[in-house]
């Protein structure tokens, strides 16, 4: 496995804003990441940094073992699909998918029009007049299709509708299963792509708060719940990152990770464990409640 | 494949806005003039010099060529100087197809004595005094000249906003007024004439070329540090 992205200590600044503060994280080979965080967090600014279509304000990156400055052997194996890309007014989707064919040394024609077809979009239409839904699945198509050895997507689903969004994620794992490379998707719906994500990086205020493989970041939070008094008893002295009472109940959220002896301790209360996922984990961790940070450290 | 021929084959997608478009003004510009000039009885030569308009949409072409194709080209993980190399290859192909155009029909007024109308509408005097290649420079160079141009303005809103191309204008506005008063002042336009007078349109267009290689410069440096 190689490194891929390597980013040390960066910075952008615009004017008194800190969009991204100091972030430092290696991205893997044929892996699948989830950038997460909230909208402004940060996440589309990183992933312009990454291929160089903004400047850092300090730091350091590598792409590939090199700066992706007008750097093609970099770029041209980088696909950057934004939900917000302009085209030219003229363009219709087929001049959008002969054209990424021009850039993209991986491209696959059939397997665009396959996608194409999937997704029911008129090849024949002009860009300007898709509709929110059908932008971002022609981004989907072009990503997709791209194959390119780092495909970035960037809040890929706006306007899509469920089926929709399924069927890409469908696709998404397909595809990658058969010709594996490094995707990073980013995102706020954290529960639809949790189960493909095989590393979490979250993003808060334009600091990278978490950077956690997957499985070990399901694994770091459970959730009792039973009579107030015995949760009490069972929480003291932990981590507690949430805490609701319903009626003489309460469910409690623990920042640790679920040992035999808690089990056993939880039977003898009478509490019910169940596991969290990992979109109220990050939910917990990014509204202030809690600095994730030193949540993570603990 | 080479990315900046790639570049120049994605801007050539856009057929519509490179060709059809100005060919489509030039055609309805001519077909008024011509019909204007056959329905007048004995009429005076007429010095329309319609092809000047197709001048003034060349520059507004360099002006959106960049909003129109730079974000997509970034978008598709085209580097900037590709891009640049990319463009400049288009505006030249076009310039040059353009320029042999003219030239043809700029003949071809001429042999059909002004289209029978005394039309002059590919054709003005000075302007077309020389050889047939002395006049395709002419065409080529003036053609470049405006594209690139147009191509400064907008890659200075590209690199600065709009706040970028309010300073550049007001700059443009006091210098050439200060320029036009300083002319007027030290009486340097009657030593600006006098040598207009002395050399041809054909120099004139020789003299351009600098300052349009300084537009192209200007255009690369400022786009090689735009984001989108």
């Amino acid at each position: 496995m190689r490194t891929v992205v390597k980013v040390k200590g960066l910075t952008k600044t615009y004017g008194n804003v800190n969009a991204i503060q100091d972030v430092s994280f290696s991205i893997e080979s044929n892996k699948i990441y989830g950038l997460l965080g909230r909208n402004g967090a940060g996440k589309t600014t990183l992933m312009h940094l990454i291929t160089a279509q903004q400047f850092a304000s300090s730091g350091d990156i590598q792409v590939f073992g090199e700066h992706p400055y007008e750097n093609n052997r970099v770029l041209s194996q980088c696909c950057f699909i934004k939900e917000s890309q302009k085209y030219p007014d003229n363009y219709r989707i087929n001049d959008l998918l002969e054209v990424s064919s021009f850039f993209f040394p991986n491209w696959d024609r059939d397997y665009a029009h396959t996608l194409i077809e999937l997704f029911g979009l008129p090849l024949t239409r002009r860009i300007k007049k898709l509709s929110r839904g059908m932008l971002s699945s022609i981004g989907i198509v072009v990503g997709l299709a791209s194959r390119a050895p780092l495909t970035m997507f960037d809040e890929p689903y706006l306007g899509l509708d469920a089926v929709a969004r399924s069927l890409f994620y469908q696709q998404l794992i397909e595809d990658y299963g058969k010709y594996p490379r490094t995707i990073i998707l980013s995102t706020h719906l954290i529960d639809e792509v949790s189960q493909m994500l095989e590393h979490v990086m979250v993003i808060d205020n334009g600091k990278l708060i978490i950077d956690e493989d997957a499985d070990e970041l399901r694994g770091s939070a459970f959730t009792v719940v039973g009579p107030a008094t015995s949760v009490e008893s069972f929480i003291v002295g932990r981590n507690v990152i949430d805490r609701k009472p319903f009626g003489g109940l309460l469910s409690a959220t623990l920042m640790t990770r679920l040992s035999v002896r808690d089990q056993q301790q939880a039977a003898t209360l009478g509490l019910e464990i169940s596991s969290i996922s990992l979109q109220q984990l990050i939910i917990h961790m990014t509204n202030g409640s809690l600095d994730g940070k030193v949540a993570m450290d603990q | 494949m080479n990315r900046t021929m790639s570049v120049l084959r994605m801007h050539a997608k856009n057929k519509m806005m490179w060709v059809y478009v100005p060919i489509f003004i030039l055609c309805i510009n001519f077909a008024v003039n011509l019909l204007i000039s056959l329905l007048l009885i004995d009429p005076p030569p007429m010095y329309t010099g319609g092809i000047i308009q197709l001048y003034v949409y060349m520059f507004v072409m360099g002006i959106i060529i960049i909003p129109q194709s730079f974000p997509l080209a970034l978008g598709l993980s085209v580097s900037r100087k590709n891009y640049f190399l990319g463009t400049t290859s288009i505006i030249i192909l076009v310039s040059t197809a353009f320029a042999f155009l003219w030239c043809i029909t700029a003949q071809i007024e001429q042999q059909s004595d002004y289209w029978g109308g005394n039309l002059h509408f590919f054709t003005i005097p000075y302007l077309n005094d020389g050889t047939v290649f002395e006049q395709f420079c002419i065409y080529f160079i003036l053609m470049m000249n405006f594209y690139y141009v147009g191509l400064v303005i907008s890659s200075v809103h590209r690199r600065y906003g709009n706040i970028g191309l309010l300073v550049l204008f007001i700059c443009c506005t006091l210098l050439l007024g200060i320029g036009g008063f300083a002319f007027y002042y030290y009486q340097w336009w009657i030593t600006l004439i006098r040598w207009l007078n002395d050399i041809s349109a054909f120099h004139i267009s020789l003299w351009m070329i600098p300052f349009g290689l300084c537009c192209a410069m200007l255009s690369y440096l400022l786009l090689r540090k735009s984001t989108v």
